[in-house]
């Protein structure tokens, strides 16, 4: 969802300049209205966290014109709101005058996204938020607790209708989205893709080599401690004096990870020959792909001055793992990828956030993927934690370490022609 | 970063133009004379800056309503800026012209507010898209640098407190001769505090800004068009405006936000107030067409709505009238009994827009730096707002005259982040056509794809 985030907010600017080829069915589509999100301690819920009397407030205003990218027939994603909102949270301690946090949360040229669904035959529409910056670094809800609200959408003549209110709840939190929102008709269409003629895909014969490993165990954890950041930045997040520990771990390990070799060619190389050539690096770089379905666990213990201690837990959203090029070959990085949904560290407590790790930048942990090791049944990657916190606001260190295990599912490698070549 | 600011400038002009049209107008060095050389410097950002007031009845707080509230306003800028320097030759002597630009605040970054009203609540509101701009005048071979740009927003919120004129005379200044600044390398401390009183406010400015220059970098005299796009000839055709009589009364119905919960973490709740904008009667501005070179000038013509013949598709003319005098922005509010009044200058212009031989006029208040006019009392930030709009279906006919009227009724409500703002009442505006210029420009087109 975050690739194809960056690749709708691309798309606006590719769009927004000229005719260059898109994928069909995408276009401008005008918004109007805005997205309140409030929360509230839930007096059932909040005192093992240690986060009762928290009230809080976010509003996303719409861009003015958003931009519709069709990713099936049943879902459309929609960058609807700006990318920066205001966070404003209230925390009552004992005794003393409320604390207030106060944040600027999203990330500068990502919009985010509602997601609009089409259920049923019957046309029924469902809409979800994607990718908000949620409740920054100050108590409330995390972007992942947002995304799974769903929004009510009512088809109309003009386009769709996503005004109302909806409840919701996120571990200590209670919650309202209020949103004006309505989502015109799509204005244009971007041309679509000139085919490319078939008898010169025909021709085109591609060597590859394609090794698909599943993600089948992640051992240790990382961990790491915080501290807020003294002077006039920790008043206005209401964070003068904290401290904290994070931890992280991975607790179900899912998903797919391929690693693929390709060169044109114009004789066919049998299974053995294209399998010898990747050995000896004659196939070219490696290119790698990962589909994480995985799911990790984040714990946070925060100590405020003059407020009860915080200490949370939240489980991580999917999609952490990425495979990435590197300087000799390929890396497994655990990251944020400059997005706010994929930050692994925030729970409800306040804390740190993907701005304080420069601006998402950065990656939590990453190793080398033993490419010259590829085709044994097992391979295993040790990812050190290599983040160093360095924002406004917060300071800290993640070290610890994980062992990503993958074992060899498949291995695909011969000649074809180009558009039947299975790379990832 | 400028041709990260150039870029985005030519996206968004872009994007407001038809697919068909598809090119953007290169930004030239215009009005300064002829260039000789521009060298932009990138510069690394520190510190922050924390303004500290409260009501001061010594400079008039009674009076606008203002003592009740103090609190703190705290500008935490971007990490990179840069500082350009041009210089250029006009009527044969040498002059230089220096723009510092600290980059968009944003992700994490901004002005936060936080202000307490006695025997009311507390306001927490920030400011986050902010371009902040350091004044840098030259002055013969010395370069001042303060951390104010003209017309500067920097410190404005929702929440009630000082303007940035308010706490000019508290802002560091630092003088740097030019030579010395174009060799890069350098750190200048913007970095001081110092007290300010000014219209209802009183307090200090803390700064411990501070730029470190890089190495200095000479730009080519004509850059290439950026990656992706190609430089084209294109036919600008440019119709000049002047106002001839604006009449009307505009105003704006002000209303806290109504969830509890929203207004009571800005303050908001139960606050109503009013805007009234006093509309100059004296302006002139220009409305352009841009095009390829090959359409033949009545094509144009006839996009600008002057001439009936003449095929104006694909073809868009926008333009805008600045409405220049000292036009201003009143504001009053009431909560609680509390009453807060004040005014400020704004800037408002006429946008006109032909396209598909419809013409839309939107009329609004925003500074040069794009927010809206905000006053020292709380309230709505209003970015873009309030609007008075012309009627959608109005034709371009009526510009086939010398004059013309354009009557404008009240936009739609928004919404500011716990805020409200109805616009109210209807301005008429008479326009008169003054000039038509035609020219050749330098555009930019988007490559086509190259075929694999």
């Amino acid at each position: 969802v975050a690739a194809l985030r960056r690749s709708a907010v691309a798309a606006v600017l590719v769009a927004a300049c000229a005719s260059a080829p898109l994928a069909s069915a995408d276009g401008t589509v005008p918004i109007r209205g805005s997205l309140l999100a409030t929360w509230h301690s839930d007096p059932a819920h909040c005192a093992a966290d240690g986060l009762c009397g928290v009230q809080g407030a976010m509003t996303l205003p719409a861009l003015e014109g958003g931009f519709e990218f069709r990713r099936s027939r049943a879902i459309t994603d929609v960058s609807t709101f700006a990318d920066s909102t205001t966070v404003r949270v209230e925390q009552q301690g004992a005794g003393a005058a409320p604390r207030v946090c106060l944040d600027t949360g999203g990330v500068s040229g990502t919009a985010s996204d509602l997601l609009i669904t089409r259920t049923d035959h019957g046309g029924r529409l469902s809409a979800h938020l994607d990718g908000l910056a949620a409740s920054g670094r100050c108590a409330g809800p995390t972007s992942a607790d947002l995304d799974r609200v769903g929004l009510a959408a009512r088809p109309g003549s003009g386009g769709i209708d996503l005004a109302g209110r909806t409840a919701f709840h996120a571990g200590p939190f209670d919650g309202t989205v209020i949103s004006t929102v309505r989502i015109g008709k799509v204005h244009s269409r971007a041309p679509s893709q000139q085919p490319i003629p078939p008898r010169a895909r025909e021709r085109s014969l591609t060597e590859y080599v394609r090794y698909d490993y599943r993600l089948t165990g992640v051992t240790g954890t990382l961990s790491g401690s915080f501290t807020a950041i003294g002077g006039p930045l920790c008043a206005t997040l209401g964070a003068c004096g904290a401290r904290g520990t994070f931890g992280f771990g991975v607790t179900r390990s899912h998903g797919l990870v391929t690693v693929s070799y390709a060169r044109h060619v114009r004789v066919r190389a049998n299974r053995r020959q294209a399998l010898r050539a990747a050995a000896a690096g004659t196939l070219g770089h490696p290119e790698g792909y990962s589909q994480d379905l995985s799911r990790s666990l984040v714990r946070t213990v925060v100590q405020t001055p003059g407020l009860p201690g915080c200490t949370a837990s939240d489980r991580s959203v999917a999609g952490l793992f990425a495979v990435v090029p590197a300087r000799h070959g390929l890396e497994l990085e655990l990251g944020q990828e400059n997005d706010p949904s994929l930050d692994a560290l925030r729970t409800p407590c306040p804390g740190p956030d993907f701005s304080d790790n420069n601006h998402g930048q950065a990656t939590l942990a990453h190793g080398a993927l033993p490419v010259r090791a590829l085709g044994r049944r097992v391979l295993e990657v040790v990812m050190p934690g290599s983040l160093q916190l360095e924002g406004f606001g917060y300071r800290g260190h993640l070290g610890g370490s994980l062992t990503v295990q993958l074992t060899l599912q498949r291995v695909r490698a011969g000649t074809a022609p180009e558009r039947k070549v299975p790379l990832a | 970063m400028s041709r990260v600011v150039t870029l985005a400038a030519a996206v968004l002009l872009a994007s407001a133009a038809p697919a068909s049209a598809q090119t953007v107008t290169l930004f030239g060095f215009a009005g300064q004379g002829q260039e000789l050389s521009h060298t932009a410097i990138p510069a690394h950002v520190s510190g922050s800056l924390k303004v500290s007031f409260h009501g001061d009845q010594a400079t008039g707080c009674v009076a606008y309503g203002l003592c009740p509230y103090s609190g703190t306003d705290t500008w935490v800028p971007a990490r990179s800026g840069q500082v350009d320097v041009f210089r250029f030759r006009k009527h044969g002597r040498t002059h230089a012209l220096a723009i510092a630009i600290i980059g968009f605040a944003g992700q994490g970054r901004g002005t936060f507010s936080k202000v307490t009203r006695a025997g009311g609540g507390t306001c927490a509101d920030a400011q986050p898209d902010a371009l902040d701009q350091l004044a840098a005048t030259v002055h013969g071979r010395v370069v001042s640098m303060r951390l104010d740009g003209r017309g500067s927003t920097t410190f404005q919120t929702r929440c009630a407190g000082p303007l940035d004129g308010d706490l000019r005379s508290a802002l560091t200044v630092r003088r740097v001769p030019l030579a010395r600044l174009l060799r890069g390398r350098l750190a200048v401390d913007l970095g001081g505090a110092q007290a300010f009183a000014a219209h209802g406010f009183a307090g200090t400015v803390t700064s411990t800004v501070e730029l470190r220059l890089g190495k200095p970098k000479r730009q080519r005299r004509h850059p290439p068009p950026p990656p992706g796009f190609r430089t084209v000839k294109q036919r600008e055709v440019e119709v000049s405006y002047r106002v001839a009589a604006a009449s009307g009364g505009l105003g704006a119905r002000i209303t806290g936000a109504s969830d509890p919960t929203e207004c009571a973490l800005l303050d908001s709740c139960g606050l109503t107030g009013t805007l009234a904008e006093r509309v100059p009667a004296r302006a002139a501005g220009i409305v352009t067409v841009i095009g390829p070179v090959r359409r033949p000038r009545a094509d144009f013509l006839a996009a600008l709505g002057l001439s009936r013949h003449g095929d104006p598709q694909g073809l868009q003319a926008f333009g805008g009238i600045e409405l220049r005098g000292v036009p201003t922005v009143s504001e009053r509010t009431l909560q609680d009994g509390l009453g807060c009044r004040d005014a400020t200058t704004m800037q408002p212009a006429l946008s006109i827009e032909l396209s598909g031989g419809h013409l839309r006029a939107r009329y609004a208040g925003e500074s040069e730096s794009g927010t809206g006019p905000r006053t020292r009392c709380p309230g709505p930030l209003l970015v873009g707002s309030p609007a008075w709009i012309a009627p959608r279906s109005r034709s371009t006919a009526p510009l086939r005259k010398q004059t013309t009227t354009l009557r404008l009724v009240p936009g739609p409500t928004r919404s500011d982040d716990g805020y409200t703002l109805a616009p109210a009442g209807t301005l008429r505006v008479t326009l008169t056509r003054t000039r038509i210029r035609e020219r050749v420009i330098n555009g930019l087109a988007v490559s086509p794809p190259r075929s694999s």
